[in-house]
């Protein structure tokens, strides 16, 4: 794992890639900072935290678009591939690169609030809490990214798919509320849920019967709720959408609450894009 | 060392591989051998632990590919059809990158990318990005990552494509000498590095292993040569007529006029006779003047039809159609 993470990041700073990352994250920040705190003579950093997010989305996908469409185009997926490695390290190991690199700029933009804080009051572990946040948030996109670039051997439709799809989760809130409510959409949910699992476990192991009891267990523990808790169904679809939403939970760390189960949610939604990674990578061998 | 049964692998309706066994043993060079879209990739690219086989399995030294990799994959080295070089990085740069996936210690790294880089002769480029290095050189630069962790099982999927004449013998000698403590498979539809280097071959068509031997029983099928490309002088028809009437011989092809009067005809006799002989005595009988004679190397095509028993004509006419570029091919290996 440690080898293919000394690789991407030496790559990172091979080419251009990092320093442009970096160089962007850290340029705009500033310019957020001189209009946000300077200008308007405001202490509060945290307002260019959460106006930043839109920077993050656009260049995120900078850092994951090559990290595996570039190895599968130049066929050094080959050499990774059938060296003693598991796929685990090698898909971890690019992860934490890129994670690596965007805490460098997050950590280089520390510095605003230092200088907020000569001049004014800052508190730090409100801050610090936003930035929690915000690394965490960075993290799941990231992980969206890497599973994205494993999909395709084109860089340029790696990033293409990876911006649409960070734009998808920027503005799911809005999305979620213009859905329809009511009892026959969160059963009617319920049920696709269940067939996607069927059909996830079924691509995954290309085994029926163990496909139709995976789909079978989740349509029983849906039936279960519907008899305890009908109401569950009433607002299933918004709360189903809305939980994919990363900048809700964001707006808590905004807020200074450290949000420990928001957190277990971003390491877990990275976990399983990570976990989806690997299995996009496993599926092209046997194809 | 390798043991490989009933591999198949499909793609789609596709079946690239289709049921393949064999094995190899300690110290052995086997060939694989056959055209384009074979399956020689394909079969390698299972044994490595790259792609996955439909049905069959594939044992390292005892270990299933699929079971247990990590332990397999560790036994050998391998070099793709493609090299898979990162090519933004030094030739250092990568091969270092290689000694850690491969779990060289710290300590070793240094002695062992020295003798490496040392045996492929790559010294002199150790500090050039990889992009700005001549295929021949990225082709050595795959060599040496194929040897890192010295496994004792070497893949080589044509391993001197690219490569400038000088550089192939030196390449084909280095391999010999691999043999001597490795397992090695190795990849080429040249026929005459095939015979120049392994100890046994396996020719594969269409995912078929169509037939497995020993370099020497290979050869001797070589040089039973029956087929003479001969330059004559005289009138045209009459040779001709005379040739075809000869009993012996079995086919004459006109190929074309070189100089007035002079005309070169491929000329095929039974198996059990001197082909020689039976034209010069045809000459004299004749008479006509023979300019030139020099025998048709037996192609691969031409072996893939005999051991295959295909008569299909539309084979055939392809087969001589393509004979003298395969014949190019094979001379500028010999050079």
């Amino acid at each position: 794992m440690s080898a293919i993470f000394k690789k991407e990041m030496r790559a990172y700073f091979n080419s251009m890639t990092g320093y442009i990352f970096i160089g962007v994250f850290v340029f705009v920040t500033a310019l957020y900072f001189s209009l946000y705190n300077i200008i308007s003579l405001s202490p509060d950093f945290r307002i260019v935290l959460s106006s930043i997010i839109m920077v993050m989305l656009l260049i995120i996908p900078i850092l994951t678009m090559g990290l595996l469409s570039q190895e599968t185009k130049q066929k050094t997926d080959q050499l990774l591939l059938t060296s003693p490695v598991n796929v685990y390290d090698i898909v971890i190991g690019k992860f934490l690169a890129s994670v690596s690199l965007f805490l460098i700029a997050l950590l280089l933009t520390f510095i605003f609030p230092i200088i907020i804080s000569i001049f004014g009051n800052v508190v730090f572990s409100e801050v610090i809490c936003a930035y929690l946040g915000f690394l965490f948030m960075g993290i799941c996109f990231i992980s969206v990214g890497i599973w994205i670039s494993s999909l395709s051997d084109n860089q340029i439709i790696s990033a293409v798919l990876t911006f649409m799809s960070m734009f998808v989760l920027f503005f799911i809130e809005g999305i979620a509320t213009s859905l329809p409510n009511g009892n026959l959409y969160g059963i009617g949910l319920a049920i696709i849920l269940c067939v996607l699992v069927g059909l996830f476990v079924y691509y995954s192991i290309e085994d029926i019967k163990y496909s139709l009891i995976s789909a079978v267990c989740i349509a029983v523990i849906f039936g279960i709720v519907y008899f305890v808790k009908p109401d569950f169904y009433n607002t299933f679809l918004y709360d189903f959408v809305m939980s994919f939403s990363m900048i809700s939970r964001f707006s808590n760390f905004i807020l200074g609450i450290f949000d420990i189960s928001s957190i277990i949610f971003y390491v877990s939604f990275s976990a399983f894009f990570i976990y989806l990674t690997v299995r996009s990578i496993e599926k092209k061998r046997w194809n | 060392m390798i043991e490989v049964s009933n591999l198949i692998k499909q793609y789609g309706k596709d079946i690239a591989v289709n049921d393949i066994s064999f094995t190899v043993n300690e110290g052995e060079i086997l060939g694989f051998l056959g055209p384009n879209g074979a399956g020689k990739s394909t079969t390698m690219n299972i044994i490595t632990g790259y792609i996955a086989p439909t049905s069959g399995t594939v044992k390292i030294c005892g270990y299933d590919i699929i079971d247990e990799p990590q332990k397999a994959k560790s036994k050998i080295g391998y070099l793709p059809e493609i090299p898979p070089l990162y090519v933004n990085m030094t030739v250092d740069e990568y091969l270092d990158f290689v000694c850690d996936i491969k779990k060289i210690s710290k300590g070793d790294k240094k002695d062992v990318l020295e003798k490496i880089k040392d045996i492929v002769k790559i010294s002199h480029v150790s500090n050039k990005i990889i992009k700005n290095l001549s295929k021949g050189y990225k082709q050595r630069v795959g060599i040496a990552q194929a040897l890192i962790g010295n496994p004792e099982i070497l893949i080589l999927d044509e391993p001197t494509v690219g490569l400038d004449p000088k550089e192939i013998i030196e390449i084909r000698d280095f391999i010999k000498t691999l043999g001597k403590n490795h397992t090695v498979i190795l990849s080429s539809h040249i026929l005459s590095e095939i015979s120049a280097v392994c100890d046994r071959v396996l020719i594969l068509n269409k995912g078929v292993i169509v037939a497995q031997d020993t370099t020497e029983n290979l050869s001797e099928n070589l040089s039973k040569n029956h087929k003479m490309n001969i330059s004559v002088k005289g009138d045209k028809e009459n040779i001709k007529t005379a040739l075809e009437n000869e009993e012996s011989i079995v086919s004459v092809i006109q190929q074309g006029e070189n100089e007035k009067d002079t005309y070169q005809f491929i000329v095929e006799a039974s198996e059990n006779c001197d082909i020689r002989e039976v034209i010069f005595d045809n000459a004299i009988k004749n008479n006509y003047k023979i300019l030139g004679m020099n025998p048709v190397e037996m192609s691969l095509e031409d072996i893939f039809l005999k051991v295959t028993d295909i008569e299909d004509n539309s084979i055939k006419e392809n087969t001589e159609n393509e004979e003298n570029d395969e014949g190019n091919s094979e001379g500028e290996g010999n050079e």
